[in-house]
């Protein structure tokens, strides 16, 4: 009782959009970092440890970010490949914020423009790795 | 004192560099490694030892919920705060797994989030966490006792428990991308 009080009281809840894919072999980091880097809608790319890395998506104005007054703006997401099985590479963009979630626009906005930036990713370094 | 953890796990997060998340967890915390006396050494390690201690009640509760919880991702060290990874109890009492929770100098994270989680204001969640921590250093055993009264203040007036009037959670997790946290 006392731990459920002080976890109501104290907890951050995270709120998190995330999309992913499974591929079969891991794609290499500089071409994903290249392809999102060509994306208008990717201020910046960056390199987090391994398997890791942090992009900073643009938002447009007309989008509202969480505890935001205004529209526009920026926010980070990560870019995570992990092993969860043998043979399988789980190749997710993630989103995670602290306290209240966004408005349904803005997880509408990105989520579809996560999902077309990933997809964007895996059909450019998915080719580059066949060929 | 804020220790930003070496290595992969707490690298230069979206756009900070490590050496700037130090220098404003430190500035923020009263620290400024500019002075470099021996004095100014001595009064950050009393004021960092003095305020743990204050702290210790709420320390003590944390570490019993994250030992007891059971921390299927590990126990570590980072940002001055003991990290209690993939924490089952935080998972069940954060309905389904999606909230972290400072008590202490200790940080508690569910499965799936940790210390190293990017948040959307470009940096890792274990950083911001550690600001819970130095209110806690400063509030002592009235950390908890502030929590609720701010967050009960929060619900009344905003709607929500994070909402704008509660100072404890506006501080250490900022809104937008590229700002820094503070501790009130």
């Amino acid at each position: 009782m006392l731990v459920c009080a002080i976890s109501a009281s104290a907890c951050d809840p995270l709120w998190k959009i995330s999309v992913s894919q499974s591929l079969e072999r891991p794609l290499d980091d500089n071409c994903v970092v290249r392809t999102l880097q060509s994306s208008e809608q990717i201020r910046s790319v960056k390199r987090n440890g391994k398997a890791h890395l942090v992009a900073v998506l643009i938002l447009p104005p007309t989008i509202r970010a969480p505890r935001s007054e205004q529209g526009g703006g920026e926010g980070a997401f990560e870019v995570l490949q992990s092993q969860p099985e043998e043979g399988k590479i789980e190749f997710t963009f993630r989103m995670v914020g602290v306290g209240r979630e966004g408005d349904a626009e803005f997880r509408r906005y990105v989520d579809e423009t996560l999902t077309k930036l990933q997809a964007a990713t895996v059909n450019a370094c998915s080719r580059q790795a066949d060929g | 004192m804020i220790h930003v953890a070496q290595g992969a796990s707490g690298a230069a997060s979206g756009g900070v560099s490590q050496q700037k998340q130090l220098e404003f967890a430190q500035a923020e915390y009263g620290q400024r490694f500019s002075n470099g006396s021996t004095l100014a050494s001595v009064g950050s390690f009393a004021r960092d030892t003095l305020g743990r201690i204050w702290n210790s009640p709420n320390t003590v509760v944390g570490t019993a919920y994250g030992v007891l919880g059971i921390p299927t991702g590990g126990i570590g060290y980072e940002y001055g705060q003991l990290q209690f990874k993939g924490n089952l109890l935080q998972w069940l009492l954060s309905g389904g797994g999606n909230g972290a929770i400072t008590l202490g100098d200790a940080g508690i994270y569910p499965p799936g989030f940790g210390p190293e989680t990017i948040q959307f204001s470009g940096l890792p969640l274990g950083l911001e966490e550690s600001f819970h921590s130095i209110q806690g250093r400063i509030l002592g055993p009235f950390y908890l006792p502030a929590h609720v009264a701010f967050g009960t203040s929060a619900a009344l007036a905003n709607g929500y428990w994070h909402g704008p009037v509660n100072l404890l959670e506006q501080g250490p997790h900022p809104a937008n991308y590229g700002s820094y946290p503070t501790v009130f």
